[in-house]
């Protein structure tokens, strides 16, 4: 259900009416470094060094936004990411 | 415990194999065992005949929470939304969870059980993403077991092994953590080795 490689563009036209949610991810002292950047690779399909980035701002500033969505993706998403044993949350963007 | 390598299949054809680590069976053992109880940790009911699961002296000894939250964390900062989301979604994510430590258990248990002092654990490209995350929960597991929620924490794991002051139970656990580490991060080498 939740291991499975989903494709997903980037950025996603929402309409006007729905806020925006985000997926964040956080630091954590026991996922590997190589393993969160591998599992963005397989979950999101970022290329390499995307993954990388989101992993590094992560692991330096605490936290990330990996990806942004309508709600019920975000969750979907984040659900997913538990599923791999990454600490990730949906949030609401305050700026939508 | 070897580090994990990619191998080509003997017929030649090129891109396709396995990722291979041999073991020992001595090591099988253990970490059939430490599947086990993570999965117990999980509130798998496993079938008891079935995974041959033994009262014995467990590796795992504290109150299991700690790693309960590690395994199935918050999805909200917000708490009711939290509560919400978790009634939705837990069963779901322990369930799948439970399944894939059961293929891991399978893995150990025939080497564990097997006639040679060692055995292969041979990954195809597509089993692999249903190991990597089921190590991690054991590693998870594990780390909530010796009360990890630091950066500090986890350098001290290392300290646990040289320091006389820790008890074996401590030692053997935080020895466990650091080979499933090592481990782990062997099979992502050779994973991102481009395969």
């Amino acid at each position: 259900m939740t291991t499975v490689l989903r494709p997903r563009p980037i950025t996603e036209v929402t309409p006007a009416s729905f806020t925006r949610w985000n997926v964040v991810v956080w630091d954590d002292p026991v996922n590997l470094m190589s393993y969160v950047s591998a599992v963005f690779q397989r979950y999101f399909g970022y290329s390499r060094s995307k993954a990388d980035e989101l992993m590094l701002t992560v692991h330096t500033r605490g936290r990330a936004i990996v990806a942004t969505g309508v709600r019920e993706r975000v969750e979907a998403d984040v659900l997913a990411l538990h599923g791999y044993g990454l600490r990730a949350t949906v949030e609401e963007d305050r700026d939508s | 415990m070897e580090s994990f390598s990619w191998r080509d299949n003997l017929d030649g054809e090129s891109g396709q194999g396995c990722y291979v680590a041999r073991m020992e069976r001595v090591e099988a053992t253990l970490l059939a065992q430490l599947v086990t109880e993570i999965t117990v940790v999980l509130g798998g009911h496993s079938d008891e005949e079935e995974w041959g699961m033994v009262e014995a002296a467990s590796t795992l000894s504290r109150p299991q929470e700690r790693s309960l939250s590690f395994l199935l964390p918050d999805m909200s900062s917000d708490e009711e939304d939290g509560r919400r989301l978790r009634a939705l979604t837990e069963e779901g994510l322990r369930s799948e969870k439970v399944e894939r430590l059961r293929h891991l258990y399978s893995d150990f248990d025939r080497i564990a059980c097997g006639e040679e002092e060692s055995g292969e654990i041979c990954l195809s490209p597509d089993e692999v993403w249903q190991w990597l995350p089921a190590l991690n929960d054991l590693r998870l597991g594990v780390a909530g077991e010796l009360g990890i929620q630091n950066e500090e924490d986890a350098r001290r794991i290392e300290e646990n092994l040289i320091s006389d002051k820790s008890d074996q139970q401590v030692r053997l656990v935080s020895s466990l953590y650091m080979l499933l580490t090592w481990w782990q991060d062997s099979l992502l080498e050779a994973v991102a080795g481009g395969r």
